[in-house]
């Protein structure tokens, strides 16, 4: 299910990111490539350390630099390339159409000023409005996202928000300006089950009555399912797969993303074991060669996923893997081999293409 | 409706005292904790009454000095305006109009006009703290000295906190190259004698003619040399704070790093300085004091510290004379600095009741 290209919002091309720390250069993004379309939702998920929160960064042009630097890739945003931009312009964009919510609701906001006047500055800071209007507009809005009392809460200082709360106040601050896309850092990583329901469903309320696209950065499956319309798996810096969310739920292509649904508990499924994914995330400052996933993989194939950097090959419209599962040098390995690695839940006519 | 019922329902279950209670926690900001916490300070708040009462002294006389010498200029009190050495300002005087302008009420002795047959007088009626060496009353040399010595505190340090303030959270937020640089101008400047350099300087222009006199050049240089200390606090302060989620969600929204820096993160940092500004000006008070007990003062200037460098060898003989400008420093140093301390305890977080 892809869309026509003139409804993406947001595309990034082999976005290229590394931390030049005094241990060594961290490659955090080693390539990233993705679009987002109109008012649609897409899950980022991986692992902590795979890079997703990196990619958000990156977007917004704010990688704490030094150490971080963007080395390469564009981020083409209503048709131009952010990375071009200047300061300035870059900053009209930040928070104005791209606006972002941050983990921890604890410690986002300014703990010496009042919520209203935080609202009330993400709102100065783009529109021509004076601070009554401003305030007025945030009273609006913190009541629009759930906040009860908001003309009273106004004036209340963060400390005196619970948790679920300031992550309210957030998503009003980040709505303030009426984005077209927000990017949600883990918006319900740091609150409490119940909580974390309620604020998903904020998130998916406002996106539909603001039409705004969400990147929904997470590494719980459950919230994906939950959430979005498609999915972006990362691993160590690279998009391993993305595409619809019920193809990749259905039949995941790449091992990474089997791993991860296969490491899912469910209440509905036979008392089995869960499968496992060997090892830990490797450490970027020094990671495999090619496919990082490679030490870890079921299906490594010796001598070719160490050396070749797998391309990201789309197996259908709108889904693509990056695994030499299902590249020609992959396939051109295995038919040297007589292999037949292609197994479990990959469509049989992949499978037997592969074969022949 | 419904808030109407739970109002009742309330006043129902508390009584009177805890609803007032209820009342004052409301909007409890940090500073009605910190002045909560400083109000069961003892010492603080004898800290805090020494310091409001100088500041009100030092006010209270700047306003008298002016306004007597308007008046004279006026032409309201005695004198001829157009030639200020015939002026009639032997008192301080208030005349308003009604009064007959050749009785106007006398409140105070001039504090540079001296009577020479009045010299050396212990402490009377007259003249409460006696009377100096050329015939100054005292208590009039006291209470406009005030103004020089508690100005010169503040201006000094104030300049010397905005300075350090500055490059200090450029240097703490930016970090790599400036903060290199700025840690080692700090170096230098701390391995030099502040004291000495000082007096270096003050003898280097003594007859330099800017507005101020001899002071403002002290106050200038003093401001140059001693930014380091507050630079290396605040520093350190940015340090810790530009890595919190909340700067990195500022710019996010699209604000500018002068915003963050003198928007967002220095009111976080706000507690610190106001612990530097008080201890110090009590630090400068004494510094410039101890300057001008060794004559580098301005010996025009009513101030304390110049009036306990003139008696000084006077102490065994009259002791009056050098012991209440001493005493009124030390009563500043001792305010400012137990309201420091009142502040440094009040304003720490870990500290919670």
């Amino acid at each position: 299910m892809s869309r026509p290209s003139e409804d993406i919002l947001l595309e990034i091309n082999g976005l290229r990111t590394y931390f030049f720390t005094e241990e060594g250069v961290v490659k955090a993004i080693e390539s990233v490539d993705l679009e987002v379309y109109k008012s649609e939702t897409l899950g980022l998920v991986g692992e902590s350390g795979s890079g997703k929160s990196v990619t958000a960064l990156s977007i917004l042009g704010i990688v704490p630099d030094p150490p971080g630097k963007i080395l390469s890739g564009e981020v083409i945003f209503h048709g131009q390339d952010l990375r071009k931009l200047s300061d300035s312009d870059m900053r009209k964009i930040r928070g104005n159409q791209i606006a972002m919510i941050f983990q921890d609701p604890m410690t986002s906001l300014n703990p010496v000023f009042t919520v209203g006047d935080q609202i009330s500055e993400a709102i100065m800071l783009h529109q021509k409005v004076t601070k009554k209007e401003a305030k007025e507009k945030s009273i609006k809005i913190m009541s629009l996202v759930g906040i009860p009392s908001a003309d009273e809460r106004v004036d209340n200082y963060p400390f005196e928000f619970s948790g679920g709360m300031r992550q309210r106040v957030m998503i009003a601050m980040s709505l303030s300006c009426n984005p077209e896309l927000l990017i949600a850092d883990e918006p319900s990583t740091s609150l409490d089950v119940t909580i974390q329901a309620q604020i998903l469903e904020l998130l998916k309320a406002t996106s539909e009555e603001f039409d705004m696209s969400i990147i929904l950065i997470t590494h719980d499956m459950g919230v994906i399912a939950e959430m979005c319309d498609r999915v972006a798996v990362m691993y160590a810096g690279f998009i391993c797969e993305i595409g619809d969310i019920m193809i990749i739920f259905k039949s995941p292509y790449h091992p990474y993303t089997r791993g991860l649904l296969g490491a899912i508990p469910r209440p509905d499924a036979a008392r089995d074991d869960l499968t496992i994914i060997r090892g830990a995330i490797p450490n970027l400052i020094n990671p495999p060669s090619a496919c990082r996933f490679h030490p870890r993989c079921d299906y490594h194939m010796l001598g070719l996923c160490e050396s070749v950097v797998p391309e990201l090959v789309e197996i259908e419209p709108g889904h693509s893997v990056r695994c030499h599962l299902y590249t020609d040098e992959g396939k051109a390995w295995m038919a040297e081999r007589g292999d037949k690695r292609v197994i479990g839940t990959v469509p049989k006519s992949i499978a037997a293409e592969v074969k022949k | 409706m419904a808030t109407a019922e739970q109002e009742q329902s309330t006043e129902f279950l508390l009584d009177e005292k805890t609803l007032r209670e209820i009342e004052t926690m409301k909007g409890a900001g940090q500073w009605s904790i910190v002045w909560r916490r400083i109000k069961k300070d003892k010492m603080g708040m004898l800290g805090l009454y020494i310091v409001i009462f100088l500041i009100l002294m030092a006010f209270a006389s700047w306003i008298i000095l002016g306004f007597d010498n308007w008046l004279t200029h006026q032409g309201a009190l005695l004198g001829d305006p157009s030639n200020p050495a015939s002026l009639n300002n032997l008192y301080i005087e208030l005349w308003l109009p009604g009064m007959p302008a050749d009785s106007p009420l006398v409140l105070f002795q001039h504090p540079r006009h001296h009577f020479p047959e009045l010299a050396k007088l212990p402490p009377s009626f007259a003249h409460p703290f006696g009377t100096d060496g050329i015939g100054h009353d005292m208590v009039s040399r006291i209470f406009f000295g005030a103004t020089v010595s508690l100005a010169l505190g503040f201006i000094g340090q104030m300049t010397t906190v905005i300075i350090g303030t500055f490059l200090g959270s450029i240097a703490g937020f930016y970090g790599g190259f400036i903060d290199e640089v700025l840690q080692r101008i700090i170096e230098i400047l701390y391995s030099m004698p502040g004291f000495i350099l000082m007096i270096f300087i003050i003898v280097l222009f003594e007859d330099v003619n800017i507005p101020g006199g001899r002071y403002a050049v002290v106050v200038i240089f003093f401001s140059l040399i001693g930014w380091g200390g507050t630079a290396l606090i605040v520093r350190s302060n940015f340090f810790s704070l530009k890595h919190q989620d909340f700067v990195e969600a500022e710019r996010a929204l699209g604000a500018s790093d002068m915003r963050i820096i003198f928007k967002h993160i220095l009111p976080n940092s706000l507690a610190p300085l106001i612990i530097i500004v008080t201890l110090g000006i009590a630090n400068t008070i004494f510094l410039f004091a101890a300057l001008a007990f060794f004559g580098f003062g301005d010996p025009n200037a009513v101030s304390w510290g110049d009036d306990l460098n003139k008696w000084q060898n006077d102490l065994l003989d009259y002791p009056w004379m050098p012991m209440f400008p001493a005493l009124f420093i030390f009563f500043t140093v001792l305010g400012f600095n137990l309201l420091g301390d009142a502040l440094r305890d009040a304003l720490d977080p870990r500290l919670k009741d």
